[in-house]
């Protein structure tokens, strides 16, 4: 069963996409051959917007706080 | 008496060659109180070692500061080993160091020197201890101060470089007395975090006594053996800590750490789905071409199984065999024909009105009967004898003359 793509991470719709390239070098028929490359355009269009849309995650942990959890 | 006149680069050079011919002059041992130091930007040592009568400037280069962490501090008794000669730019007498050893303890410098060595040998920097760094790491410890400037250029970098990613922030004191416990104390709690993939511990620049908590030697074995990769960015260039030797990485610079961090940037990532998305296409558009010829095929294999091709082809054998049909009808009846006309013609022979034609006749009783020997008739018999086209009554006069004559 295939991901939802605009639940995937960018790591993960990047992977995706290297192992569609690696699928399409190789023997395909047509029909899988098309099936790939479209899902591969979507992955595409859904990494350039991650990468667009990115923005730096800053979180501030505190240590005491952990240790009074302990 | 003539005096020579110098220009006064040749009388620098002069000079210069004079002490660096004195063999006493180009190995010795100076002692002496270190003062007036600098370190610019080159990395360069610049300091006068004095001792109650007199003093001399003394230059130590960069490259054979190595990896002398902490400078000597101002006031410290030293031992250096080097050579005396003259800097031509400013015909000024120095001391070349090489070396430099401390005098006493109490001193930061043989403190350092000594703890280094003691790491050293524990194999706390040993190289094969050293974890790669990741290329791609996402979730980014950095300990460090939360009002330093060290975070500011830190974050700068990764919100330009890696905006995908993750920094957790551990906020700590970066000199002074906790400062060491607390920085093994963050390094403890990133260890236990699962989702971590990188720690940075980094501090902006200060003076040597400043970043005296980064070579804690506790600190310093719990950088080695750190579960994650650490890279540290302490102060500036020319600060080497224990810290720094102990890590999996040393960066110059809190910025340039953030930089080793990141060393897949989003361009990269840009230039990589741009690539893919080419290399997609040209598989893709290589497939299509290469099954132009299966489409080919098949649809020939389709069309034959096809109602329309196969009718088609009826209807071809069909007016095959009409027309193969006709020729042999043709044919048929051109032989027939022949046929007809030969049996015609052999009737015709048998014909005997076609005898008679040609003038001759034939003899019958009144009633028809057909007289071949002449002994079938009587004298005064009546006789008939025919023609072709006509016949007459006759009467038979004489006797019949038999075979015997």
């Amino acid at each position: 069963m295939m991901k939802v793509i605009d639940e995937m991470s960018f790591e993960e719709a990047m992977s995706e996409l290297n192992l569609i390239v690696e699928k399409l070098e190789s023997e395909l028929t047509l029909g899988d051959s098309l099936d790939l490359f479209d899902r591969g355009q979507r992955l595409l269009d859904h990494c350039n917007r991650l990468i667009d849309a990115a923005k730096l995650r800053l979180t501030r942990e505190s240590l005491d706080e952990r240790e009074d959890g302990k | 008496m003539e005096l020579r006149r110098w220009s006064v680069s040749e009388l620098v050079k002069y000079i210069r060659g004079v002490f660096e011919t004195d063999f006493r002059l180009q190995e010795l041992e100076l002692e002496g109180e270190v003062i007036n130091l600098r370190i610019p930007a080159s990395g360069h040592l610049y300091f006068n070692l004095r001792d109650a009568n007199s003093q001399i400037a003394c230059v130590m280069w960069s490259s054979e500061r190595g990896l002398l962490a902490v400078p000597p501090t101002e006031g410290a008794r030293i031992i250096a080993t080097g050579l005396i000669s003259i800097y031509e730019k400013t015909g000024q007498l120095q001391f070349y160091c090489r070396r430099i050893r401390l005098l006493g303890d109490g001193d930061l410098l043989y403190e350092y020197e000594k703890l280094k060595q003691q790491l050293f040998d524990e194999g706390v920097f040993d190289v094969e201890r050293k974890l790669p760094i990741p290329e791609e790491a996402r979730k980014v410890a950095i300990i460090t101060s939360e009002t330093g400037a060290a975070l500011q250029d830190a974050l700068n970098v990764f919100e330009r470089r890696m905006p995908l990613a993750e920094i957790f922030l551990y906020p700590v004191l970066v000199q002074g007395e906790p400062a060491a416990e607390q920085i093994m104390r963050a390094l403890a709690v990133v260890n236990q975090r699962t989702d971590i993939d990188l720690c940075l511990i980094v501090r902006g620049g200060g003076a040597s006594e400043d970043l005296w908590a980064f070579n804690n030697p506790d600190l310093a074995r719990l950088i080695s053996v750190s579960r994650l990769p650490v890279i540290t960015g302490i102060g500036h260039e020319i600060d080497f800590t224990l810290a720094d030797f102990a890590a999996d990485l040393r960066a110059a610079t809190p910025t340039a750490a953030a930089e080793l961090a990141t060393p897949i940037t989003i361009t990269d990532y840009r230039t990589m789905l741009s690539a893919i998305a080419s290399r997609m296409g040209d598989l893709v558009e290589r497939r299509i071409d290469t099954s132009g010829y299966d489409l080919d095929f098949l649809k020939e294999r389709l069309d034959r199984l096809s109602p329309e091709y196969v009718i088609t082809a009826f209807q071809e054998q069909l007016a095959y065999m009409k027309i193969m049909l006709e020729r042999n009808f043709q044919l048929c009846v051109v032989r027939l024909d022949s046929r007809i006309k030969e049996i015609t013609g052999i009737i015709r022979n048998v014909d005997p009105h076609s005898v008679l034609k040609r003038g001759y006749a034939y003899v019958m009783t009144p009633d028809r009967r057909l007289i071949s020997h002449a002994a079938q008739v009587k004298t005064d018999e009546r006789l008939k004898i025919v023609f072709a086209a006509s016949e007459i009554d006759v009467k038979v006069e004489g006797e019949s003359h038999d075979e015997g004559n």
